[in-house]
This record gives structure tokens, C-alpha cells and sequence, in this order.
């Protein structure tokens, strides 16, 4: 990697031989995104053997599955969409630039983290990809299958993968900027997707650009604010809600992070009489994510109470990352946010109706309800975090 | 010449009686000035230059068709003046001079508002006469070759910007020069870019006050990320204080001193501490309480003593463990940036972008991902009058109108004042894009 040149990465050893090759789909920060294709495995021809041999405790009883041998996994990934049998391999690699302890212990507990927080999400009910599988493996511990022991890969010296669904969609980041886009609005674009890469148009190498540059220059583009947009919004605000009730903490909730299946293109105003569109998101990438405990409130017992308060912190955090990426990416895109809020509140608010119906010996009707109280909480420490982000800029 | 200074001195004398004028003027200039090559305009991608027309009321080139615009820095505890000239001939800005002054508070405590007003009231007179004197040393009336006054209204410590804005209104009253207003962030991030000619690189701006990672979107400097409570800098100052290192010539170069005793014979320990990455947004307080608690532990080995068992740990040893893991936070959020935004280049700028730790790791996070790194060292990441030069220059060749005050209205400094408040109008308005 030293050499100038630069040949982008090769993926991680188990999977170095596989054929056709993994697709690389995105580059993150700390992870790559490999798309796997295993349609050309048939049953009958497909090793046992699982490919990995890891068995990982994550932690406070769950443990995450075993990775799947590929005769596993092809029947497991089969009612996937389009008939592709194809998965998901998210490989957190190591970073030459940290302390090798901090490197091998912020790659082993992330990985353990997603998985575990994953695990908790889907049993609460919160669409997000299921996890087949978690292996983690060093060049030194040789664990890397045996298959493979003639590849040496010292580029993935300590890595851990994930093995996940796929989601056939695309990232809300990306619809809301499809969107927003006039000239790719009405186009049918299909979900197919997308590398997550993006380029600047001041690029110096394209200045055949320059003449889009003056185009962009008068007509500033800002986020499409419709009926469709608006219920994504409202959507990922009640999907966020149900998360946290659930007791976790995303620690990364950005437009990137949350996924939207099989998304329709189709301007709002063709479709005006479709009202009732229900969007599936999906929550992705918990590498960050925390687990506490789930929101549950017993009116007799002040005490919950209290420690819902304690909790809020974490959550309004959560929320404060959501509306700063919101406002950083998407330009004017105020209204969204204020739906997500509203969803949130939403789903707090259905919470209430629901033990509602089922204890009916509610007392004054009027009072608002045990969970809204914790949305409002969430709220109001949102507005504290905002003003805490507000004053420290004081001094430079 | 004198009469003028006096004139500043008396402005000052009003707003703070206890400063004597006397003293200021025997202390020593201590001038670190910039040896740099001219900076060419060309490879940054501003905007073309406007025709001078459009802009003629707002200033003058001088007789040799220069603009030159003195900026005046004080938002913290250094006070800066800098000279800095634009030649349409060659396209190129140049800094001409640019000495500065620090106030380096005792062992132990931090500056204090009142103390470092006192210091930049009693060294902004030598200062702006040392850099108008070096950068037109021929010159008995080197004024005359302005055409602009440029300084920082925020964000900062409110007593020693308003010492700072009370020499710059002074000069530009006295000298019938127009005033610009200019945030402290964009001013570091505008220095940043010229001096490394990089035209769009994510930034990393980690100073005393600030940690933040900015991009550039739409006519504005975007942050991405930022620190949920308190700034890097602040974290390591306030650390030296508690383990009683010197704040000479600051607290996070002697804590740098203290990590760099880590080497492949000799290794320090690492100490694991709080690692907080929240998506974009990192956290220091939790770190700080718990490092200072380690400090109270009875395997903390003061200085002089010997370590003797295996899970002791030193001054050095902290030193060291905290660089590592702020360091990875800060370069991790700038990564996340990076690929959040499709961007290849890093400009890291502010006090703590100076940390040859801090720019090591940086480079090898770029490296990795086939872009560059865009550093500089002391004279142009610390706080300093060219860079205030710099981005004044910007907002008075483009015609910003936040920016060029009328008269000395609107000049009262800003403790608050966000980077994205501001807004860019020297540089496309165009917005990042997805390739899909
Ligand atoms: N299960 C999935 N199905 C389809 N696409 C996915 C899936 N998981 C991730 N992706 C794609 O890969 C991208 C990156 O995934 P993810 O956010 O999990 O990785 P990451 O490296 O942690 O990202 P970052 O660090 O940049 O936030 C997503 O934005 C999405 O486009
Ligand atoms: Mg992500």
C-alpha cells in the first residue's frame, strides 16, 4: 500500500477464493461491505463444513449463530429477492493508525456489539437484516479455514466479519437525494445497490464538468419535501422509537444507515390516491450500538420512572446524531425532521394506548400516558443537548 | 508613525486603566514569522477573482496594484497580527509577516478572560508595528500600502477579542480603511487551504476551543462532527494541569514531549481509557474523569519514583495512552467523514493540529484510503493575524457582505459564532453528489 499507486482492497481470506468474486459495495469508515453471490452453489455440491469455525458468545446470554456452512446459508438466503441466493459480508478490518491493543479491542467488541444489538432488535420486532453468522480470526492464530491456508492475506492481519442479510433497497440518504434531483426525479431508477462513494464537483480532474458546475451554481438544490419524503420521515421516526423502547442505542443513526426495500420512484403527485404507502425501512450498522434496558413502565412504581430519566440521556444523543446528519446532508431539511419527531412521539403515544386497553383501570383519562411521559423526557433532554452543542462554542 | 499608536494606546487605556503602555513597549518582540513560499491562487478552486470594478467602493489596490489586508487575531490566549498581500499579476496571496505573542498562564491553572485581555491590550500596538515594519521595512509610512482592515469578531474569550477589535477599529478610523469581520474557524480553514494549496479537503480543526470536522457544501462549511462536551485541547490542558506539567509553551506540546518517550526499545504502557465515538461526534469528559481518577490510583508512580510492579503507570505512560486513544477518535470521526462525503484529502488545522502523532496517524488513516494530507506546522495551525488576513482578503475580494462592515457598525464581538453561520461566498455554491 505504500507504492503509489493504489489497487483497493482484497476481501477477507475466507472468502478470497470465492467464486464469482465478492463484490466490494461500499468502503466505509471502519468496514467493508462484500456482496456475496451464492447461486452457483447447489445443495448437493456444497461443503459442510462451515467456512469459519467460530462460535462467538456476544455477550448477556445471546450467541450469535454459528456461521452457516454454505448449503446452510443458500437455503437460509433462498426467498431472497430476484431469485439471487446473496448475502452480506461486512468485514471490519484492522487500522494501521491506532494502538494495536485499541485496534484489536474496538474491532473484537464492535463486531460483537452489531451482532448482539442485531440479534435484540429483530426479537423486539425492529426491521433490520438478520445475522447468519460472526467470525473473527488473526493472521497469527491460524484459524483462517484450513481451505484457504495456501492464501496469505496480510492486509486483513486481524479482521471480523458479519454475515448478514441483504436488503434489496437503497439508503434513505440516497432516495432523499434521488428525490430532491429534478432531472432523475421521474426517471425509474432501479433499486439496485449503489456503491456509497460520492465526489465533489469542484474535482480539479473533471473539468470537462465545468459547465454543470455554472449549471449548479444558479439553481441550488434543496431537499424535496413531499408526501413520500415526509412519511419516510415519520416512518424512521416510529422505527427509532421502537428501537429505543427496545432498549437500544443505534450510536450512528445517519440517512446512510437506515435502508428503505424496494423503493418506489414515482413522484407523490402520479400516485396522490396511493396515500396509504407504507415504506420498509430498515435499521443497518450497529456498530456503535448499546444495549440497556428495555423502556417499561409499571404505574405503581415511581422508581422506573426515575431511571427512564437516567436513560434519556443516551437516547436524546441518538436523536441529536439523527438531526445533525439530517441537516448536514440534506439541505432544508427541516420538515423531515420535525416528522421523525413526530413518529417518535407516535409510536410512544401507541404504546400507551395499547396498556391502555389491556389494564383499563386508568384513573383520569386526561393525564398523558407513562410511555409519552418518556418520549417527552427524550425531548426535552434533546432540546438540553442542542443548547449544550450551542454553548460550547464560546471559545476558539 | 508614533502619533497613531498612541492614539491605539489611549483606546485601550479607556477600556482597561490597569495596563501600563510603558512596560509593552520595552518588552521584547518575540516575532515568529512565516518564511514560507508565495501561495498560488490557482490549485485551491476559488471562484475567479471578481473585475476590481465590481468591488471598487468597497477598496483600493495599492499604488503597486497589491491588496494587502492586516489581520488582527485574540480570540485565546495568542495575539496575532499579519500582513498579507494579493498580486493579480501572478495570481498569488503572500504572507509578509506575521508575528505573534503568547500568554502562557502559571503551572497549574488555565488562562483566565481578565489576565489575557491585560496580555493582548499590552502586546497588539508592538505587534501591529512589527508587522507592518517587517513586511515594508524601507517604508516610513508602511500604512499606506493597506487596503484593508481585517479582524476576529468570534468565536472566542469575549475580553481579549474586544481588546483585539478596539486596536482594529482604532486603525481603520485612523487610517480610512474598511473593516472586515471574520469568524476564527473559517479563518483557519481559509489559511489552511492556501498555504497547502488543497481545494477541498475535509478538515479537522482541533484547538483549544474547537474539535470539529468540517466540509465544504453549498455555499457553506458544514461540520459534520464535532465534540458532544469538552474540546480536545481542553482535554489535554486540563490533564497537564492535574499531572503538573508546565504550560510552557503549552500543555499538550509537553504532553507530546512526555508520549514521544514511547519507542520500539523502550515502549510505554498502554492504559485502556474511555473510547466515546458517537456516529460523527466524539466525547472527552468521560476520558478526563476517569484518567484523573487513575491519577489518585495506587498504581499511579509519581514523578522520580521507580515503577516496580507490571501494572503500574507513569506520567509518560498517561501521556501516551491518552494521545493514542483521543487521537484515534478524532481521526476516526475525520474518516467517517471522508466517506460520508466522498472526500480523498485531510486538512488538519488548529493548535493541536501541530501534534506530529496526531498528523502521523492522520497520514496513515489518508494513505489507506489512497488521498492526502494536507498539514502545516506551528506558524500557520496556531492561531495567527494571517490567517484572519487571509479570509478578510476573501470576503473583501468577493464582496461579502456580512463580512465588509460600514464604518465600525456591527463590530461588537461574538463569543458564539458558528462556522456554518458564515456564509462562503468566494467559493462555488455546489453541493456533494452521489455517483450511483
Ligand atoms: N444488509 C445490507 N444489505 C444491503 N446493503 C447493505 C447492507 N448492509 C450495508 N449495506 C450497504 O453498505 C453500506 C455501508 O454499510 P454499513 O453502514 O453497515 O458499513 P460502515 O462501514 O459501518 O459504514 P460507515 O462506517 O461509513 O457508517 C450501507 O450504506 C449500504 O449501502
Ligand atoms: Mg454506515
Amino acid at each position: 500500500m505504500s507504492t503509489s499507486e493504489w489497487f483497493g482492497p482484497s476481501p477477507p481470506p475466507e472468502l478470497i477464493s470465492h467464486e464469482p468474486p465478492p463484490k466490494l459495495l461500499s468502503q466505509g469508515a471502519e468496514a467493508r461491505v462484500w456482496l456475496v453471490d451464492i447461486s452457483s452453489i447447489r445443495n448437493d455440491d456444497a461443503t459442510d463444513a462451515p467456512p469459519i469455525k467460530a462460535n462467538v458468545s456476544v455477550g448477556s446470554g445471546i450467541n450469535a449463530p454459528k456461521l452457516y456452512s454454505l448449503s446452510q446459508l443458500s437455503s437460509v438466503s433462498k426467498d431472497t429477492d430476484n431469485n439471487k441466493m446473496i448475502f452480506i459480508c461486512k468485514e471490519r478490518f484492522s487500522k494501521k493508525y491506532r494502538h494495536p491493543q485499541l485496534d484489536v479491542s474496538l474491532t473484537k467488541s464492535r463486531t460483537k456489539a452489531e451482532a448482539r444489538c442485531l440479534i435484540r432488535c429483530k426479537k423486539a420486532d425492529v426491521p433490520c437484516p438478520t445475522v447468519f453468522g460472526i467470525g473473527q480470526w488473526s493472521a497469527s492464530d491460524g484459524k483462517v479455514g484450513e481451505r484457504n491456508s495456501g492464501t496469505t492475506n496480510p492486509a486483513a492481519a486481524s479482521s471480523s466479519c458479519l454475515f448478514l442479510e441483504h436488503i434489496n433497497g437503497c439508503t434513505i440518504r440516497h432516495y432523499f437525494e434521488e428525490r430532491s434531483n429534478p432531472a432523475t426525479e421521474k426517471s425509474e431508477l432501479t433499486g439496485e445497490p449503489h456503491a456509497k462513494r460520492a465526489r465533489c464537483e469542484e474535482d480539479p480532474s473533471d473539468s470537462a464538468n465545468s459547465d454543470t458546475n455554472q449549471a449548479q451554481v444558479q439553481d441550488r438544490i434543496t431537499t424535496k419535501i413531499d408526501s413520500h419524503t415526509l412519511v419516510v420521515a415519520h416512518t424512521l421516526g416510529t422505527l427509532v422509537a421502537k428501537m429505543h423502547a427496545a432498549g437500544i442505542i443505534h450510536g450512528d443513526l445517519t440517512t446512510s444507515n437506515i435502508m428503505l426495500r424496494n423503493p418506489s420512484w414515482t413522484s407523490a403527485e402520479d400516485n396522490d390516491n396511493n396515500s396509504s404507502w407504507e415504506p420498509q425501512l430498515v435499521l443497518i450498522d450497529f456498530g456503535l450500538a448499546t444495549s440497556t434496558a428495555p423502556v417499561q413502565v409499571n404505574n405503581n412504581n415511581n422508581n422506573k420512572q426515575n431511571k427512564q430519566q437516567h436513560n434519556a440521556e443516551d437516547k436524546a444523543v441518538d436523536l441529536y446524531v439523527l438531526e445533525r446528519a439530517f441537516l448536514s446532508t440534506h439541505p432544508e431539511s427541516e420538515m423531515l425532521v420535525e416528522q421523525v419527531w413526530k413518529g417518535y412521539q407516535s409510536h410512544y403515544q401507541g404504546m400507551d394506548d395499547e396498556s391502555e386497553m389491556k389494564t383499563e383501570d386508568v384513573g383520569d383519562t386526561n393525564s398523558i400516558g407513562a410511555y409519552s411521559c418518556v418520549a417527552n423526557s427524550v425531548m426535552n433532554r434533546l432540546e438540553q443537548v442542542r443548547l449544550r452543542g450551542r454553548k460550547r462554542e464560546y471559545f476558539g | 508613525m508614533r502619533s497613531f499608536f498612541n492614539v491605539i494606546a489611549v483606546a485601550l487605556f479607556v477600556s482597561s486603566p490597569k495596563v501600563k503602555f510603558g512596560a509593552s513597549r520595552s518588552s521584547p518582540y518575540l516575532i515568529m514569522t512565516s518564511t514560507d513560499p508565495p501561495c498560488p491562487l490557482e490549485p485551491i478552486h476559488n471562484l475567479p477573482l471578481p473585475p476590481p470594478s465590481h468591488f471598487s467602493h468597497l477598496y483600493t489596490p495599492n499604488s503597486s496594484n497589491q491588496t494587502v489586508v492586516l489581520g488582527i487575531e485574540g480570540s485565546a490566549n495568542k495575539v496575532g497580527v499579519g500582513v498579507l498581500s494579493y498580486d493579480p499579476s501572478t495570481q498569488t496571496y503572500q504572507t509578509l509577516s506575521n508575528p505573534r505573542k503568547t500568554y502562557v498562564s502559571p503551572v497549574g491553572f488555565g488562562f483566565l478572560p481578565k489576565e489575557t485581555s491585560w496580555h493582548h491590550q499590552a502586546h497588539v500596538v508592538g505587534l501591529v508595528r512589527a508587522a507592518l515594519s517587517e513586511a515594508y521595512p524601507e517604508d516610513g509610512e508602511p500604512q499606506r500600502n493597506l487596503s484593508a482592515i481585517a479582524f476576529t469578531l468570534g468565536p472566542g474569550m469575549g475580553g481579549p477579542l474586544r481588546s483585539c477589535a478596539i486596536a482594529a477599529r482604532t486603525l481603520s478610523l485612523l487610517w480610512n480603511l474598511p473593516l472586515i469581520a471574520v469568524n476564527h474557524c473559517i479563518a483557519h480553514i481559509e489559511m489552511g487551504r492556501v498555504a497547502t494549496s488543497s481545494s477541498d479537503p475535509v478538515v479537522l480543526y482541533v484547538s483549544g476551543g474547537n474539535t470539529q470536522v468540517i466540509a465544504y457544501s453549498d455555499g457553506r462549511y458544514r461540520i459534520f462532527g464535532e465534540t458532544i462536551d469538552i474540546a480536545v485541547g481542553n482535554c489535554l490542558d486540563r490533564f497537564a494541569r492535574v499531572v503538573g506539567l508546565s504550560n510552557d509553551p503549552s500543555p499538550g506540546y509537553n504532553i507530546e514531549l512526555e508520549a514521544r518517550k514511547h519507542t520500539l526499545e523502550n515502549p510505554l504502557k498502554f492504559v485502556e481509557l474511555p473510547y466515546v465515538v458517537k456516529g460523527m461526534d466524539v466525547s472527552f469528559s468521560g476520558l478526563l474523569t476517569n484518567i484523573e481518577e487513575l491519577t489518585k490510583s495506587t498504581n499511579f508512580v509519581k514523578e522520580g519514583q521507580e515503577k516496580e510492579r507490571e501494572e503500574q503507570f507513569t506520567v509518560a505512560d498517561l501521556c501516551y495512552s491518552l494521545q493514542e486513544t483521543i487521537f484515534a477518535m478524532l481521526v476516526e470521526i475525520t474518516e467517517r467523514t471522508m466517506a460520508h462525503c466522498g472526500q480523498s484529502s485531510v486538512l488538519v488545522v488548529g493548535g493541536v493540529g501541530c501534534n506530529k502523532r496526531l498528523q502521523d496517524m492522520l497520514a496513515l488513516m489518508v494513505q489507506d484510503r489512497g488521498g492526502t494530507l494536507c498539514a502545516m506546522d506551528h506558524r500557520y495551525c496556531i492561531d495567527n493575524g494571517a490567517m484572519i488576513a487571509q479570509a478578510g482578503m476573501f470576503g473583501l475580494q468577493y464582496g461579502s457582505e456580512s463580512m465588509c462592515l460600514k464604518g465600525v457598525e456591527g463590530s461588537e464581538c461574538t463569543q458564539r459564532f458558528r462556522t456554518d453561520q458564515v456564509e462562503v461566498v468566494w467559493r462555488p455554491k455546489t453541493r456533494r453528489k452521489h455517483i450511483s
